[in-house]
């Protein structure tokens, strides 16, 4: 009987160092162009600064003149890897024009390359903004976890790229594999999880100032004296 | 005591929706608008909302031919547009719109044909058949925007109805601006009475065109009120289109200068009878339509989401 495969991915954040080998050995691997990027590490800084509570701008932030007060242990840095999410119920499917996205059984959301025509819309509805237009042949692209690596019974590159052992890749409906143990022992979250689309990378020890697009930007939304910065 | 968050990497890839289908619902909406002004005129069926129903008529044609120009630069393997009538998504209203695109302009260039033969029957028999798609050609597109549910907001029920009136708007404010042409550069060779005609129509046109202004002046509020209570992400989308970086071109030049003002001035019926106010209501209108496209694609697109 053929063995029943979903590949997924966890994420272990407490092991991540923000080195961004993934980033690199993604780059390498699929020949992204510059400018766009498959997978990335999100870095995100936060601090408790007592006298920040009364500051409305920027500018007026005192630790720009007294940088040695903002600094360990009142402060920490977060990595977050952003992929595709290889989703259950992928929008980018549900709303391609011509089913250029398509999902195998094992669970790879991919896209077609002889039948994408550029429209985009799969890029505007993803919640995730993983997918780009690649500017050299004008074709929507993202991560597809290395499908002819995995179909040749291999890692993906960032997996395998990883120092610190972060990533784990394997199949979530075999119990044995390493995925699968640790989705049963640790708690686990995932990215979005509003938007229904039922992602399938779980991270460990994901934070909500680093998983929250909008943190560190509010600023941008209000004060235009900020963008002149 | 406040937590400071800071973003030292990441990365946002470029804006997916372009201005040129900013332009191309513009165009889109203008021509649906007018086409569904001529076919209302033509099934109504008197005889003085007849050159109304011409003047749509034509303005379709012309503008529906450019409209698709702007579809396939939009994409970036144009060649291969063809792909859409093989490939067909059920789930896709980009799918829907590539048939509502066909069967359209067919059904309507037939209903013009028989509108300038003068054949009133057959015209409003194809009027009748061409209406769902004049109203669907238009009405995908608030579906394209309303499935594409990364954006708070795009992804709204009242998106359809939303841009639907807007097309009538434009559409309306358009032919205003035609008739009022027309009327004064034919008016001298008029008598009395086809000169009262020709400012009836005018009157009519200025009515419903402030009527679906108010419409979308609700629409505006429901939609930025129920956002307020809504997620962060809406949250933070409204209070973007309201106070930040779109606020002056949405509340102002979309909203008050492109539906208030001009349905006030229309309203009242000293200015009403004022033919330079009618032409200043119906620019106003159309600029505010045009600017509403464009803070929806571009102020959509403008949240992080990564």
């Amino acid at each position: 009987m053929k063995k029943e495969v979903r590949w997924g991915m966890v994420i272990d954040l407490r092991r991540c160092v923000g080195c961004h080998a993934c980033q690199v050995a993604c780059k390498a691997e699929h020949e992204v162009p510059l400018g766009v990027w498959r997978i990335w590490v999100k870095v995100v800084q936060k601090g408790t600064y007592p006298e920040m509570a009364t500051l409305s701008l920027p500018w007026d932030c005192p630790y720009c003149e007294r940088p040695e007060e903002a600094r360990y242990p009142r402060m920490s840095t977060l990595f977050l890897p952003w992929l595709c999410n290889h989703c259950e119920r992928p929008i980018c499917n549900t709303v391609c024009p011509v089913k250029a996205a398509y999902r195998r059984e094992d669970g790879i959301v991919m896209i077609d390359p002889h039948r994408c025509i550029g429209c985009n819309y799969c890029r505007a509805a993803c919640p995730y903004n993983v997918r780009y237009a690649n500017p050299i042949t004008g074709m929507l692209e993202k991560c597809d976890f290395c499908v002819h690596r995995v179909d040749a019974g291999l890692q993906p590159a960032c997996v395998e790229n990883c120092p610190t052992e972060a990533m784990v890749f394997g199949n979530l409906k075999d119990p044995s594999s390493k995925v699968s143990q640790l989705l049963s022992k640790e708690k686990v979250q995932v990215l979005k999880k509003e938007m229904a689309t039922y992602p399938h990378i779980y991270y460990i020890g994901l934070d909500k100032d680093v998983m929250d697009p909008l943190k560190g930007w509010e600023r941008h939304f209000y004060h235009k004296e900020y963008e002149k910065l | 005591m406040l937590m400071e968050v800071q973003v030292l990497y990441n990365v946002f890839h470029h804006e997916a929706v372009s201005m040129l289908i900013a332009i191309y619902f513009h165009i889109v909406g203008l021509h649906a608008g007018c086409s569904i002004v001529s076919i209302t005129a033509t099934l109504l069926g008197k005889k003085e909302y007849k050159p109304v129903a011409k003047i749509g008529a034509i303005f379709v044609i012309i503008l529906f031919s450019i409209s698709p120009i702007f579809l396939l630069t939009d994409l970036f393997q144009p060649l291969r547009f063809w792909y859409l009538f093989i490939h067909f998504n059920v789930t896709s209203p980009l799918s829907w719109g590539t048939f509502f695109l066909c069967a359209y302009p067919t059904f309507t260039g037939i209903y013009i044909y028989f509108l300038f033969k003068g054949n009133v029957l057959w015209s409003k028999i194809f009027g009748v058949i061409s209406l769902p798609f004049a109203i669907s050609v238009h009405g995908y597109t608030g579906f394209v925007l309303g499935f594409a549910k990364a954006r708070v907001l795009w992804n709204t029920a009242v998106m359809p109805s939303y841009f639907l009136c807007s097309a009538m708007i434009s559409g309306m404010a358009f032919m205003l601006i035609v008739a009022l042409v027309r009327y004064h550069f034919t008016y001298k060779d008029k008598p009395f009475d086809e000169r009262e005609k020709d400012l009836e129509i005018i009157d009519l046109l200025a009515k419903w065109t402030a009527g679906f202004m108010i419409l979308n002046v609700f629409y505006v509020f429901s939609d930025l009120a129920v956002m307020y209570y809504h997620t962060e992400d809406a949250f933070e989308t409204v209070e973007l289109v309201r106070l930040g970086k779109f606020s002056f071109l949405y509340i102002w030049v979309d909203n008050v200068f492109g539906n208030i003002v001009p349905s006030l001035l229309i309203i009242f019926k000293r200015t009403r009878k004022s033919h330079l106010m009618l032409l200043i209501a119906a620019i106003l209108a159309s600029i505010g339509v045009f600017v509403m496209r464009y803070v929806m694609v571009f102020g959509g697109q403008y949240v992080p989401l990564s």
